[in-house]
Parts: C-alpha cells; sequence; structure tokens
C-alpha cells in the first residue's frame, strides 16, 4: 500500500512538472495521429529522466545544454529531429528515435566561446512538420 | 583603293554624316555671306588652329586663353550677331533657310536715286540716303515716320525739300519703297573725319560703321555728294560712280550674265571646301591613330515591372573595353556611354543578361570590344508581407544562483515587410542585445527591434518582455 502511495505521488510529481513546463513546451501535434509533444525544454542537465535547470540563457560556461524532450502516443518506433541554429543558420541535426507508447529523448551540444548569441531548437518529425521550436540564448 | 577597302574604313552612314553637316556648312554660309558673322567666324577658326598649335608647342597660357576664347565663341556670336541672326531667321521662309539662294539682283531703282541724287545736289538741298544690307537697322536707326511709299525722283525731291518737317532725317529705301523718313542715325565719333563735315556726314558714317547699310549724302552747303559704306568714306564725282557704288553695294555689279556665272562659281568654290573641311574634321575625329581605353560604366535596369524590385545584382558597373580615333576617346566623357538591361521579360528569381553590343549605347566612332563582365545576375522580388517570430537576444551574465525560466514577449510575432526572397530567408526577429545583469526576479522590459536588412520595413519597432526568474539547482 505504501509503495503504491510513493509510485502515485511520483506520477502526480511528474504531471505537476509536465503542468509547469507546458507554457514553454507547448506540447503540440506533428503529422502522426496521436502523437504528442508532452514536454520540451532546453536545461543543463537531466536527471530522473526530468531536466535540471530549464530556462532560456545558458552561460557558455556550463559546457553542454541539452534540448529535452518527452513525447506520448507513440504508436510505432519513429525518429523525430532536433535541428540546432544559431542565429538562423542550422549548426547541427541530431535525430532520435522514439519507443512506444511513450518516450523521453534529448539531444547536447557542446559549447565553444564563440556559440555566444541567440539560439533555437527546432523539433520536427521526419517529414520536418515542426512539433515546437525552443529559443534560448548563451551568453558569458 | 578599291571599293571594298574604302567601304571597310567609311560606312554609308559616315558619308551621309559628312554631306549633310557639309551642306549645314554651306548654307550657314549662304544665309550670312556679306556679314560681320562670316568674317568673325573665320577669324575664331584661326584662333582655334593657333590654339591647337599653341596646344602642340606646349605654350600654355597662350593655349589656355586661347582655349577659353574658342570655348565662348558660340555664345560671343550669338551675342553679338544676334540681329543677323535674327534677321536671316525672321525675314526668310523655311525654303529659303534650307535651299534658297538669295538674288543679288536687285529691284532697287539706281537710275531714279541717282537722278534725284544729282537733282539734290544741283540745287544743293541737303540729303541723306540710305540702302540697308542684310542687317537689320530697327536697332540702330531711331525716330522718323514709317512711310512705304513707292519711290520716285519727285518724292525724294520733296522729302529733302527745307521746308518738309522731315528733311533734316534719313531717308530709308528698300526695293522700290520709300519705308521710313526722317530717320535719326547714330552719330560716327571718329577724329578723322574731314572739319567740313557736318552732323548730316556724322550721321551717315556712324550707320555705315555700325551696319553693312550704304548711305549716301548730299551736302546742303556744297551740293557734293558722298557715298559712307563701312569704314569708308568715298568722294562721288558723277552720277556714274555713284550708280557703280550703290550696284557694288546691291552686289550686281557688272554684267548680269558674268556676276551669275561668278556667283556660281563663288558658290561651288564654298561648297567643296565645306566638303573638304567637313570630311577632314570627320576622318581626324573618327579614323585618326586607333586608341583603347577601358571605362567603368554603372548598369541602368530599364523597363521593369513595377511589382517586381531589383533585389539583388552580380555587379552594379561593367567595364567597356573600348577602342577609337585618339581625338574621340580623349573627349570621351561618362555621361555619353550607357549601358542597359532591359527587365522587360525577366521572372521573380534570378535571371542572368548576357551582355553584348545591344545592352550598350556608345558615341558615333567609338566601338566596343569586350564587357566584363560578360554576363550580369539579377534577382527580382515582390514585395510581400509576413509574420515572423520574436526571439530576445540576451546578453551578458544572470545574477548568481538565478535561472531565466520564461519570458513571454508581446507581440510574439511581427508582421515584416519586404521582398520575398528576403522573407523567405528571415525566420527571426531578433531583439538589440538585452542585458541580464541588471534584472530582477520577475519584471517587465521594452527592446527595439533589429532588423536584419534596411529593406525590410517591421510593423513595430520594439516588443515587451515579461520574464520569470528561478532558483537556480545545483547540477549533480
Amino acid at each position: 500500500m505504501r509503495r503504491l502511495k510513493n509510485h502515485l505521488t511520483a506520477v502526480i510529481g511528474l504531471a505537476l512538472i509536465g503542468l509547469f513546463f507546458c507554457p514553454m513546451g507547448m506540447a503540440a501535434d506533428a503529422g502522426k495521429p496521436g502523437l504528442r509533444l508532452e514536454n520540451a525544454a532546453m536545461c543543463e542537465a537531466i536527471a530522473d529522466f526530468q531536466p535540471i535547470n530549464p530556462g532560456l540563457v545558458f552561460s557558455v560556461n556550463v559546457g553542454t545544454i541539452i534540448c529535452f524532450t518527452q513525447f506520448s502516443g507513440i504508436e510505432s518506433e519513429i525518429s523525430v529531429l532536433h535541428k540546432w541554429h544559431r542565429r538562423d543558420q542550422l549548426v547541427t541535426t541530431k535525430i532520435l528515435m522514439l519507443k512506444t507508447p511513450r518516450w523521453a529523448t534529448y539531444s547536447s551540444i557542446h559549447l565553444r566561446e564563440s556559440d555566444r548569441g541567440p539560439w533555437r531548437v527546432d523539433i520536427v518529425d521526419a517529414d520536418n512538420r515542426v512539433f515546437e521550436v525552443l529559443r534560448f540564448s548563451v551568453t558569458d | 583603293m578599291g571599293f571594298e577597302t574604302l567601304s571597310g574604313i567609311i560606312r554609308w552612314q559616315d558619308i551621309v554624316d559628312i554631306l549633310l553637316n557639309s551642306y549645314i556648312l554651306f548654307r550657314l554660309y549662304v544665309l550670312f555671306r556679306g556679314t560681320h558673322v562670316i568674317r568673325v567666324v573665320a577669324a575664331l577658326v584661326l584662333l582655334w588652329v593657333f590654339q591647337r598649335v599653341a596646344a602642340h608647342m606646349g605654350l600654355i597660357v597662350t593655349s589656355w586663353a586661347m582655349q577659353g576664347i574658342v570655348a565662348v565663341a558660340a555664345l560671343i556670336i550669338i551675342i553679338v550677331f544676334r540681329n543677323e541672326i535674327r534677321n536671316v531667321l525672321q525675314t526668310r521662309n523655311w525654303g529659303a533657310i534650307l535651299w534658297g539662294f538669295s538674288q543679288k539682283f536687285s529691284s532697287t531703282p539706281l537710275d531714279i536715286i541717282t537722278e534725284s541724287v544729282h537733282e539734290l545736289s544741283r540745287r544743293r538741298i541737303g540729303a541723306l540716303i540710305v540702302l540697308p544690307g542684310k542687317e537689320n537697322l530697327n536697332e540702330i536707326v531711331t525716330g522718323g515716320v514709317e512711310w512705304q511709299g513707292m519711290i520716285s525722283r519727285e518724292m525724294l525731291l520733296s522729302i529733302f525739300w527745307q521746308d518738309n518737317p522731315v528733311h533734316d532725317g534719313a531717308a530709308i529705301v528698300q526695293g522700290r519703297r520709300i519705308t521710313r523718313v526722317g530717320a535719326i542715325l547714330p552719330l560716327s565719333q571718329r577724329t578723322d573725319l574731314p572739319q567740313r563735315f557736318g552732323t548730316r556726314h556724322r550721321a551717315a558714317a556712324g550707320l555705315a560703321q555700325e551696319s553693312d547699310a550704304m548711305v549716301i549724302v548730299v551736302s546742303e552747303e556744297t551740293g557734293k555728294v558722298v557715298v559712307a559704306r563701312g569704314d569708308d568714306i568715298i568722294d562721288i564725282q558723277d552720277n556714274h560712280m555713284l550708280a557703280l557704288e550703290m550696284k557694288r553695294h546691291l552686289g550686281i555689279e557688272g554684267k548680269k550674265a558674268q556676276g551669275i556665272k561668278r556667283e556660281t562659281l563663288e558658290l561651288s568654290a564654298v561648297a567643296l571646301l565645306c566638303v573638304f573641311t567637313i570630311t577632314a574634321i570627320w576622318f581626324s575625329f573618327s579614323k585618326g591613330i586607333q586608341t583603347l581605353t577601358t571605362i567603368q560604366v554603372p548598369v541602368e535596369f530599364v523597363n521593369r515591372n513595377a511589382n517586381l524590385n531589383i533585389f539583388d545584382t552580380s555587379a552594379s558597373t561593367v567595364e567597356l573595353y573600348l577602342s577609337g580615333s585618339g581625338a574621340l576617346i580623349k573627349t570621351l566623357q561618362p555621361a555619353q556611354v550607357k549601358v542597359a538591361i532591359d527587365l522587360r521579360n525577366a521572372i521573380v528569381g534570378e535571371n542572368t543578361f548576357n551582355l553584348n553590343g545591344h545592352n550598350v549605347v556608345l558615341p558615333p566612332g567609338v566601338r566596343l570590344n569586350r564587357i566584363e563582365p560578360a554576363a550580369l545576375m539579377v534577382t527580382l522580388d515582390q514585395i510581400t508581407s509576413r509574420k515572423i517570430p520574436v526571439q530576445v537576444n540576451w546578453t551578458g551574465r544572470l545574477p548568481e544562483g538565478l535561472v531565466l525560466k520564461n519570458a513571454v514577449i508581446a507581440p510574439s510575432q511581427i508582421k515584416v515587410t519586404g521582398a520575398s526572397q528576403l522573407l523567405k530567408r528571415t525566420t527571426t526577429i531578433y531583439t538589440e542585445p538585452v542585458h541580464l545583469d541588471k534584472l530582477t526576479r520577475n519584471g517587465r522590459l521594452t527592446a527595439r527591434l533589429v532588423l536584419e536588412s534596411a529593406s525590410l520595413q517591421a510593423g513595430e519597432d520594439r516588443v515587451e518582455i515579461h520574464y520569470t526568474m528561478g532558483e537556480r539547482t545545483p547540477v549533480p
């Protein structure tokens, strides 16, 4: 009973975290019916499948930044793409696999001194349909 | 030199060019012959030749001064000879200007004038009779009474009869009519005139000096007759001499047939001289030593569709490699050369135009050897509008222990107007750098928008940012 209670607390906690990130994540449907982006955030690290210090500004000194995404309604194994842009110039594209029925995944880049400036990550499906665009800045 | 060789040097346009200008020069001579204009033009030509010689010899100041005079020569001719020019243009019809020859066979009844002058002299009646030349006397002669009466011996005698109110003035004779009586002539300021000459003689000398008219004077005191023409004062001994002077003035001296023959010869010689002169000028301009030059010319785009804008061009100027005679190349002005691209059939996007002689306008005689670049790419675009998301360009360093968790931008999208290709490439509108250092926990600020291209126009120039800070969690 106690174990069940602990599990319930964890689920409610996750749901609350999901709600907290909702304005930033703006879970959206791409092309596939049922496939949903539940959570998306830029963060410094991931712990227990959750983003640590999600935000809009990252110091170049943190070393690595992560684009965290969490999907639900996955009916079969599919891929999504994280397209990293610096000042509208495509820097890198990361292809990530999603497994049924719900999956959290991330991509990351190592920051260099020259990476300061505005960035964005387009989260798209294989057909380039946009789930969400995350905008942030790399600063001092 | 065979015809083929000649045709390699001279085109049919060149022959038309030479003949046309020769004819214009010839007509100018015909219209202005006998006036001072021809003499002055000849003097200016001489001046120009001196200037070229002086320049060739390296006489700097002489060349410079003569060049200045020649440069304003056209203005000098127009100002000084405005009367002659007006006379030619006003008193003749287009046919006379373009192809007519003035008849030198005067209708002036010389015998009537001769007899009248003889009678005036015999009776010692003072008289002043003006026979105008080609120049208009309206601005020189003042006063008097317009008349237009047919000339006769009795009429002339009565005009100068001492009880006649107009007897002191001059009578102007044109053709068979006395056009004006009692006219006042300008007095000569010459100091070399004989003491016996009174006002009447001075008036005759004054008009003769200032115009091409001939003036007959009958002295009231002595009855002597003199003729004033140009700077000359001629004593007339008898009727025959007077008739001869009048004929000379009117250009009808000698027998009529001889006059025609002489005139035909004179005009033929002048026509040949005109052709020779223009041919020489043409050769010196167009067929001198061949010179090469390179000039950079801006490209003009013509016939652009009003809905399309030029968004980009691979080059805005082109280099033209030209050749021609040294004189032509030396005097070539950038304004004389044009490079134009016809955008009539251009489409939205990139258009490539191969450049050739059809795109280039050159002064006659200058040839185009090469164009660089040989092709030009022009990108045309339409003006459209699109909503583009705004992103804050954060800069600086966040306060210690804080994370910028959220920022709501209002408006989050901006309507931007500009060339469609440029808009297509523009995916984000950034704000000016927003410094993080002074941000508090939560707050609001405004930031200006920075457009990537000056050709873009945004509906708003700034946005409002509501930001939220949070505590930083130590990263494990």
